[in-house]
């Protein structure tokens, strides 16, 4: 295949293209749902495509086919052509400068493959589980489902980079329903991890899925917070899910130059408490795993707030030449069929010394709010508003925790939240999903998130008076 | 049409000779166009992608597999691993067949020959005349993001049992974020529309109205924590429905215990000028189809009437398990295990097909006039994130008004709205108006409801 791409990216510079590049993308997916302790579906996928992208007098043009033959290849790229000469009517001027060649291969390292084993092992799994979430007659419903992918991409563009990336990932996630006095409460996490199917079964899936089952029975029967604003512990799981809403979308290059973004024209100034430092890198322990973008950029680490100061942008080729800065390797696109956008990776917050019980210190009145049970996110970049969601989470009364409360939806604002920031854990702990991701412009990437615990001076809770 | 039935048919054939009992082919085709701009032309896009589907069935033993085609490249080895799935599978004692008898609705408006014919200089034409009205429109005002989509997708279903079925429908959707910058301050506002053609687009109108509220958002700001009414403006309430009904009125959910409406069938659950029906056959509805994704013919459902629970939406299989003939709801919309799905990738389940919350006799307008003290809410983030199972709604808003005596005054962002949507509908919801808008396959009028929470500084 990397023959054929070489040829795809010639044939578009024959055609006239300044810069090409082609993308190969193999991905094979299976899925287990089992629901009350029987096996719902069993579903497995086969993904192959091809997509090629061109710059053509200052525009571009994308085209992708998940037919692979030569001739049929060649017309997507003739196509390529055509839509970019369509868009010389307002162009964008794109430039893309000229970066270092890379020769590379990189893969998640894994132990047992996910395909080849067998279909029976992976269904007793995710059954067990299953039936050890069913942990009393308040649990109505119990599902659990069991996942694994590998996604292999090859790239290959006119300065004559030929890249191969395979990532690997499994994952088990469950939803608890618990019914209680006439209330219905749903808790839902999982874990999953750039690995093999090792990953699976090295792990003890019975007793999580219980406990998320014994955490809806606790939820169902707490009361909601107050709505108002407040002075919260965030956990690590939740901080990442801030500063990707919060922080992450606003500082990507194409929200920038596009003026959409609130953090436009902010570079150098100050956005976060003096402890707050945040990075989004490619790989790192526990995240996604991004060696390279799929603009053929090496992802290493970007540094965007440094001691609560805005220090850079996440960029692909074309924004970091508008800004007359570098690429720093966030151009990712979903699959072949979609042309590569700026994206985070793994965003997450340094750690600093304060530990849970000083964090606690000195909040009279106010909540340590966690994310299991809940998450999901969205900000409105130019306005600068963001929320997201909560699971079940504690009341702080005088440094102490206290009783449970529901989860809720909580808000703040871009460019004052993080200024509320006054006090970082020492702890750290990144996740990512093999369920879920971040969605822009129509497409999903799986991303990476976290950071320790951290102590939020002012952020907003919608809750039930 | 003809080669995706063939496929599908060969697809079928393999999975009987290999052994299943029952079989069952999906296969779809997807042609899209997409363009991407802000001031400039950012990249234009087009696509396709065609897959297949397979069910195979062996004594109520369910294995499924799909893959995307290269030619008929995979069809036999896709229904292979079906079969081979529905080996190692446990049989499902619910199981009674896939749907004996197919069938069509006659229906209007899902194919439309101009928006399959659209290539992307009409996108770029369109793109331009968008960018150029916002500038016209004030000089503090930019386009900051848009999106143009037009596609056509084909699909044809082959099960052993019944007639094969195929079908062809287009899409169009447009979407824009305006942006205002003055003196430091920034106001932004999102329009958008979905359709099942190009030109029921109201570009100008949509990119007017964006204009507008983006310049009085600049002014925009939290108000402090209070209990009052909110007016939902129709495609933010449809986008509630949505939220609030999906996952929940189907019949799976009922049967599965994981629906807050098990055993409400037949109780009043709703104010009594609260009506809901699922309509598949509606005339160019963002859903309409002959037949849903199991090849069964769809069809109006009456959900609730004059506020009382009446039907779920079924498919065969929750049918069977209920001893009620399916409303024609199957559908593989949806999340897969890593967001949106393309249909061939998933078994068919019960959802909504066009819902529609029928309209009052409040005309828009009254719902302003008529309310003293209150916060009209035009877009918001986060409303998905609500709960369907406790009913705990919450919106964050990113663009609303205050209401006072009648008359719309400051602008409104960062707050929570919440309430509970189990009694916003059965006690809260004091007004219902009559300008129905759609967010996807929700359809809505604006409502008013009294006492929401409102979380600020």
């Amino acid at each position: 295949m990397e023959d054929v791409l070489v040829k795809l990216v010639d044939e578009a510079r024959r055609l006239g293209a300044s810069y090409s590049e082609a993308r190969f993308q193999e991905v094979g997916t299976s899925a287990i749902t089992v629901e009350n302790g029987l096996l719902k579906t069993y579903e497995s996928d086969s993904l192959r495509g091809v997509g090629v992208r061109v710059l053509l007098g200052g525009s571009w043009g994308y085209c992708s086919s998940s037919e692979l033959g030569l001739s049929r290849l060649k017309k997507i790229v003739r196509q390529a052509i055509k839509i970019a000469r369509s868009s010389k009517k307002r162009s964008l001027e794109a430039k893309v400068g000229t970066q270092r060649t890379s020769r590379d291969r990189a893969r998640v390292q894994t132990r047992i493959e996910p395909h080849e084993v067998p279909p029976e092992e992976k269904i007793r799994i995710a059954i067990e589980a299953d039936k050890a979430a069913m942990i009393s007659d308040t649990i109505k419903n119990a599902t659990t489902r069991l996942g694994t992918f590998t996604d292999r991409r090859l790239f290959a563009n006119s300065e004559g980079s030929s890249i191969e990336v395979q990532s690997s990932m499994a994952g088990l996630q469950q939803l608890s329903v618990a019914v209680s006095a006439g209330k219905m409460e749903r808790v839902s996490d999982g874990e999953s991890k750039c690995a093999g199917f090792e990953f699976i079964k090295e792990k003890d899936w019975t007793k999580f899925c219980r406990e998320i089952s014994e955490l809806a029975t606790k939820a169902v029967d707490a009361h909601m917070p107050a709505p108002g604003t407040f002075e919260v512990i965030v956990d690590p799981d939740l901080i990442g899910l801030i500063l990707h809403e919060a922080f992450g979308h606003a500082s990507e290059g194409d929200l920038v130059t596009t003026k959409e973004s609130v953090l436009r024209g902010k570079l150098e100034t100050t956005l976060a408490g003096p402890d707050v430092t945040i990075c989004d890198q490619g790989i790192v322990e526990g995240g996604y795993f991004v060696p390279y973008d799929d603009e053929g950029i090496s992802k290493s680490q970007t540094t965007i707030v440094e001691n609560g100061i805005l220090k850079g942008y996440l960029q692909s080729r074309q924004t970091a030449m508008e800004m007359h800065m570098e690429p720093t390797g966030n151009a990712r696109a979903m699959s072949f069929d979609n042309h590569p956008i700026v994206r985070q990776t793994n965003y997450y917050m340094k750690p600093r010394d304060y530990s849970f019980e000083e964090l606690a210190e000195g909040i009279e009145r106010g909540y340590y709010i966690k994310r299991r049970g809940a998450g999901g996110g969205q900000v409105d970049v130019g306005g600068g508003t963001f929320t997201f969601a909560v699971g079940p989470s504690f009341l702080i009364e005088k440094g102490e925790v206290k009783e449970m409360v529901r989860g809720t939806t909580v808000s703040g604002m871009v460019l004052e939240t993080l200024q509320t920031v006054d006090a970082v854990g020492k702890d750290l702990k990144i996740s990512t999903s093999a369920f879920g991701g971040c969605g822009k412009g129509g497409q999903m990437v799986r991303v990476g998130y976290g950071g320790p615990h951290v102590r939020i001076g002012k952020i907003t809770l919608g809750g039930h008076a | 049409m003809a080669q995706l039935l063939s496929l599908g048919e060969r697809a079928v054939k393999f999975a009987v000779k290999l052994g299943a009992t029952e079989a069952e082919a999906y296969v779809s085709q997807t042609v899209q166009n997409l363009l991407t701009f802000h001031e400039k032309i950012e990249s234009g896009k087009a696509s396709q992608l065609t897959g297949i589907g397979v069910r195979a069935i062996l004594d109520k033993r369910i294995g499924f597999a799909s893959s995307s085609l290269a030619g008929s490249e995979n069809v036999e080895n896709t229904a292979r691993i079906a079969v081979g799935i529905a080996k190692a599978s446990q049989a499902d004692p619910d199981w009674h067949s896939l749907p004996k008898k197919t069938g069509r609705t006659r229906v209007a408006g899902t194919f439309d020959r101009r928006t399959a014919e659209i290539e992307t200089d009409t996108l770029v034409r369109k793109a331009v005349e968008v960018i150029d009205s916002v500038r016209d429109h004030d000089s503090r005002l930019a386009l900051a993001r848009g999106h143009l989509t037009t596609g056509t997708v084909t699909y044809a279903i082959v099960n052993s049992h019944a007639s094969e079925l195929s079908k062809r429908g287009t899409y169009a959707a447009f979407s824009i974020r305006v942006k205002a910058e003055d003196a430091g301050k920034k106001g932004t506002s999102d329009e958008g529309w979905q359709a099942r053609s190009w030109r029921e687009i109201e570009f100008e109108k949509l990119t007017e109205e964006a204009s507008q509220r983006a310049i009085k958002m600049l002014d925009a700001s939290p108000i402090p924590n209070t209990k009052t009414s909110v007016i939902f403006a129709s495609d933010l309430f449809a986008q509630i429905l949505n939220v609030m009904f999906t996952r929940t009125i189907n019949a799976e959910a009922v049967q599965k215990g994981r629906s807050p409406w098990t055993g409400k069938n037949g109780q009043q659950i709703a104010r009594e000028d609260f009506n809901i029906i699922d309509d598949g056959i509606m005339k160019r509805g963002f859903m309409t189809w002959a037949f849903d994704d199991e090849g069964m013919p769809q069809q109006q459902t009456t959900v609730i009437q004059r506020g009382v629970l009446k039907s779920y939406l079924y498919d065969t299989y929750t049918g069977a398990k209920d001893k009620v003939a399916s409303t024609g709801n199957a559908t593989r919309r949806g999340m897969g295990m890593f967001g949106l799905a393309n249909p061939y990738t998933r078994t068919p389940t019960p959802a909504p097909t066009n819902f529609v919350l029928k309209p009052g006799d409040a005309e828009r307008n009254e719902l302003i006039e008529e309310t003293q003290d209150g916060l009209y809410v035009v877009t918001s983030i986060g409303e998905w994130l609500s709960n369907p199972m406790s009913g705990m709604l919450n919106a964050t808003v990113t663009n609303a008004f205050l209401v006072k005596n009648g008359e719309l005054s400051n602008p409104v962002k960062g707050v929570i709205v919440s309430g509970n949507f189990f009694d916003m509908i059965r006690h809260k919801i004091d007004l219902i108006a009559d300008d129905t808008r759609n967010a996807a396959n929700f359809y809505s009028p604006s409502v008013r409801v009294r006492e929401m929470s409102i979380a600020g500084r």
